[in-house]
């Protein structure tokens, strides 16, 4: 499928006096596994909600699968939703859950083989509100797929899942991706753009801030936090390579850095003396947070773009 | 593979959510049956049938409040009923699978209240008197459904058990439903005759022959307090969809 | 755990359920006989007699009548049968209608209940069904002043305003379903505190009114001035004998001349007026199984201040003897639902009392049933003819000789059913 499968022009969404959403223009591709990446407060959840239908449009337009609009019955057949912390009636059981569901769809999936791949046979007949969180997120996305939708909608699918489940559930949209599905998929893990993502968009303070590949997108966004005690100053650390921002903490200096790797190195060789290393992936609002700093916002962005276009 | 439709699927999880929370399933059911042995049956054995009608609309009225009020307004702060609005799940199927519910477990009540007066207080109906209460009874939760589905709509869910207990047991105690109104002074039993759970419980008792009621009349309240109600529901959900 | 076809079954459990729930009891088919019995129809006590039974009705009355085959048979020799009892001053509250009836009360005349439910008890009294429950008559309402006898009970009482008001205020008791009016006029001297009560013109006005409707006006009094004024305002009835004064000659000549019938009450004097409840009534040989113990108890209650009065005992059953004496009729009432009554048993007691103050057995059975049905027209009750009501008490013995053996029950029958307790050809006892 190449059709655009989603078209949003000059959307605007408030609450109250809020701007949640400040003019989004953005056509999602059929296909494709799309990244929607922004920190907290970004208008990825309004966005999703309009998309999903259970958002009125205030002002602009959204269509889907073409002519259709969210909310209608259509739409909502092709469309699988999985929305973040969502509840379900509690005293359900799994495969009560799932047949529920099911009957909504003209076409659903098999019971047994949803069961199978998302590692929920042992779990089929307990009840919702004796799961785990991890189980419990792998229940609702089973929920999302039953309908075979040709339109998965993810809002921070993986968000507190151990490893295994996590892969369980890239497993799963890969496959889906695979046949055919287009997905958008709400996240702030770097890696999980990274690793599923065939466009990302990025989204800030209600605007469409960048879209592009994932790789694109990363160069342009820290994605590695480093702390460490050493003895160098704040001013000679921001030298080392691919450095985006220093703050010196309590007892630690802490570095964004766009490829951790690279400034690790250097800072060993600078400073034999480097204890207490820790290098995790930054999440995206710690590198928002950087980029939205005033003095340094755009510039960077420009400064940053230059440097890799030097380097590359 | 389960090929229900949808309605029948919600009406099936409904049933089982109730089932499954006898917490409060079964104090709304146990509470009227309760209240019934103790005044109907042990104190005024002489006034069962009165009392039949009174304790069963009593036990009909919390049956839909409950049911409705609070599943609906824990489900909102679950987010459950934005799962369902996102879904294909027809909005109808959802609200009547909540109604059957309710209406199910009213009638469970009322034909349990019906047993133990026709076993332990001598009361005799004409089998269409039997069936006539009942589903008069069963009939008149609808307007207390509305009204739970109002409250639950716009009520936190912290607040919808108490505010709903707060509604339910003085409209019950003033409608006359434990105590006959007609002991009331004056101006109480004035403030009766404008309650809606006093005017099922008049038809109740006119279907079993112990007092004629005015049915223009008390089934006028009853449709003016439902469609106030199904109004106040309807503007609960255009607020739940305009601000999630 | 319940999938869709659980609903169904519940459903269906439901339905069924309603659909077998008990119809109204049946009556016998066909005829009842009870021979060899000694009768007492309401005036008369004859020997050898049997009745025939009928849906509900007594078909005949006699010596040797001829029972159709088909008849089912229940030989009454040494029982006595009586009319079923009317207690011509109740207040049938909780379960009184079925206590009472358990004791052979068949037809009680309330003198003041709330009247919520007074289309079903009408609907009652004029069916046939068989019943658990006695017939109940009732005023309804009392007519009292504003914080006069009977506001304090709890129960609103709508107060009558002025006599203009008087013929709307009995119109709401006739719309409420009342079938007579009853007056209170109590000012609490015999009692000891001060009362507001109703002028002589309100009670005036208001048996105007009531008769003007074609109703009877009774009316409550404790002292001979005022039940000389309740005669003098043109009452029917009073439901208390005085128990401040002797009664005098003129009191006869207005009750005579006014055909004023009178329900002494003894049975609640007794217990305000300090007398110890007989241990003939609370035998549990007769009460086993007839008489509660709620019953009971209240029949042990004391009535407030009732010391103080025991002195005056004697002049209340004086003055009773009097009154039988220059013809007034009486009429058997107790007042039961007060302290130290019971409903049932007191009418029993009653008429004890009433022989005590110097009627003859009989004049009292009469005072129990066909006076109170001539006073207050119930045709088909308190008589034993064809075409009353086949309401009846079974007694073993002969009361003639001793009015107490009344409490002897056999059995007791009403609309033609035996009672509950009894079952069909009485208990063994």
């Amino acid at each position: 499928m190449t059709q655009v499968v989603a078209e949003c022009s000059a959307v605007h969404h408030h609450y109250g006096s809020t701007a949640a959403l400040d003019g989004i223009d953005l056509a999602l591709s059929g296909g494709k596994v799309t990244a929607l990446l922004g920190p907290n407060g970004a208008g990825k959840t309004t966005l999703i909600h309009l998309l999903m239908g259970v958002l009125p449009v205030q002002k602009g337009r959204i269509e889907v699968f073409g002519s259709l609009r969210p909310g209608q019955r259509p739409a909502q057949r092709r469309i699988g939703v999985m929305l973040q912390a969502s509840g379900v009636q509690n005293n359900l059981t799994v495969t009560e859950l799932l047949d529920l569901f099911a009957s909504f769809y003209p076409n659903p999936d098999s019971r047994e083989r949803l069961l199978d791949e998302l590692d929920l046979v042992e779990l089929a007949d307990r009840r919702f509100r004796h799961l785990s969180g991890g189980q419990k997120q792998r229940v609702l996305f089973a929920l999302a797929v039953v309908g075979k939708p040709d339109w998965l909608i993810l809002d921070e699918p993986t968000t507190g899942l151990d490893p295994s489940a996590r892969r369980i559930l890239w497993r799963a949209i890969d496959a889906r991706r695979q046949s055919g599905a287009s997905i958008l998929l709400c996240t702030h893990f770097m890696d999980e753009a990274q690793k599923l993502a065939d466009h990302v968009v990025v989204l800030n303070s209600g605007r469409v801030l960048d879209q592009g590949s994932p790789d694109a997108i990363r160069r342009r966004v820290a994605s590695e936090r480093i702390r460490a005690r050493t003895s160098l100053s704040v001013e000679t650390i921001r030298e080392l390579p691919s450095v985006q921002s220093v703050t010196a903490g309590e007892d630690r200096i802490e570095i964004l850095s766009r490829r951790g790797t690279e400034t690790v190195r250097a800072l060993l060789s600078a400073d034999d003396g480097v204890e207490d290393l820790e290098v995790a992936a930054a999440d995206l609002e710690t590198a928002f947070l950087t980029l939205t700093d005033s003095a340094r916002g755009a510039a960077d962005l420009s400064v940053s773009a230059t440097t890799e276009q030097e380097a590359a | 593979m389960n090929t229900a439709s949808p309605s029948m699927q919600l009406i099936r999880a409904q049933w089982l959510n109730l089932l499954r929370t006898p917490d409060y399933t079964l104090p709304t059911l146990l509470f009227p049956i309760m209240f019934y042995v103790f005044f109907g049956l042990m104190m005024m054995r002489g006034q069962a049938l009165w009392l039949l009608c009174t304790f069963a609309t009593f036990g009909v009225m919390g049956a839909a409040l409950f049911s409705f009020g609070v599943s609906i307004a824990t489900e909102r702060a679950q987010g459950w009923l934005l799962l369902l609005r996102a879904s294909p799940a027809p909005v109808n199927a959802v609200i009547a699978g909540k109604a059957f519910g309710a209406l199910l477990f009213a009638l469970v009540t009322v034909v349990l209240l019906s047993a133990l007066a026709a076993a332990f207080a001598n009361v005799r109906l004409e089998t269409a008197q039997w069936l006539g209460l009942a589903g008069i009874l069963t009939a008149g939760a609808l307007p207390f459904c509305l009204m739970g589905l109002a409250l639950g709509l716009w009520l936190r869910p912290s607040a919808a058990p108490a505010v709903l207990n707060l509604v339910y047991l003085p409209m019950g105690f003033l409608s006359g439903l434990w105590i006959p109104s007609t002991v009331f002074p004056g101006w109480l039993q004035a403030v009766a005759e404008w309650l809606p759970p006093y005017h099922l419980a008049a038809l109740a008792l006119d279907i079993v022959g112990a007092k004629p009621a005015n049915w223009t009349q008390s089934l006028t309240i009853l449709a003016v307090f439902a469609l106030a109600f199904a109004v106040m529901a309807a503007l609960g959900w255009r607020r739940l969809s305009g601000a999630s | 755990m319940k999938s869709l076809a659980g609903i169904v079954l519940l459903l269906a459990a439901a339905l069924a359920t309603l659909l077998l729930l008990p119809g109204p009891n049946a009556a016998y088919p066909g005829m009842t006989a009870i021979t060899d019995l000694r009768l007492f129809d309401g005036e008369r006590l004859v020997d050898d007699a049997t009745i025939l039974i009928a849906e509900g009705r007594i078909v005949e009355v006699g010596s040797d009548l001829d029972i159709p085959e088909d008849a089912r048979t229940i030989p009454g020799r040494g029982l006595t049968v009586l009319p079923g009892l009317i207690d011509a001053h109740v207040h049938a509250y909780g379960n009184a209608r079925t206590d009472a009836l358990r004791m052979g009360v068949t037809t009680m005349l309330d003198m003041f209940r709330s009247p919520g439910d007074q289309p079903m008890v009408i609907r009652q009294r004029q069916s046939l069904k068989p019943t658990e429950q006695a017939d109940l008559f009732s005023s309804g309402m009392l007519a009292t002043a504003e914080g006069g006898h009977g506001t304090q009970y709890g129960i609103p009482v709508p107060i009558p305003e002025s006599p203009d008001s008087a013929g709307r205020w009995v119109e709401q008791r006739l719309a409420e379903g009342s079938d007579y009016i009853k007056i209170v006029i109590e000012d609490g001297s015999g009692w000891g505190r001060p009362l507001p009560t109703l002028g002589q013109a309100m009670v005036e006005a208001l048996v105007e009114a009531a008769h003007e409707r074609n109703v009877m006006a009774v009316a409550h009094i404790s002292t001979l001035k005022d039940a000389k004024m309740a005669v003098r305002a043109g009452v029917d009835g009073l439901v208390h004998v005085f128990a401040d004064e002797p009664v005098d000659e003129s009191f006869i000549q207005l009750a005579r001349n006014a055909e004023l019938w009178i329900v002494p009450t003894l049975a609640v004097l007794s217990a305000s007026h300090g007398q110890d409840v007989p241990d003939w009534l609370t035998d549990s040989q007769f009460t086993n199984g007839r008489v509660t113990t709620r019953q009971q108890s209240m029949l042990e209650m004391s009535f407030p201040g009732a010391q103080m009065r025991q002195a005056r005992w004697p002049l209340v059953l004086d003055n009773v003897r009097r009154l039988h004496e220059a013809g007034i009729t009486l009429l058997a009432g107790s007042d039961s639902g007060n302290p130290g009554t019971s409903h049932g048993p007191s009418l029993h007691h009653e008429m004890a009392l009433l022989t005590e103050a110097g009627l003859s057995p009989l004049d009292a059975l009469r005072s129990a049933t066909s006076l109170p049905a001539q006073a207050f027209g119930l045709d088909e009750r308190g008589c034993l003819r064809a075409g009353c009501r086949a309401d009846l008490i079974l007694i073993d013995g002969d009361p003639r000789s001793d009015i107490r053996k009344t409490i002897r029950i056999h059995s007791v029958w009403k609309n033609g059913s035996p009672n509950d307790r009894d079952q069909a050809g009485g208990n063994d006892a």
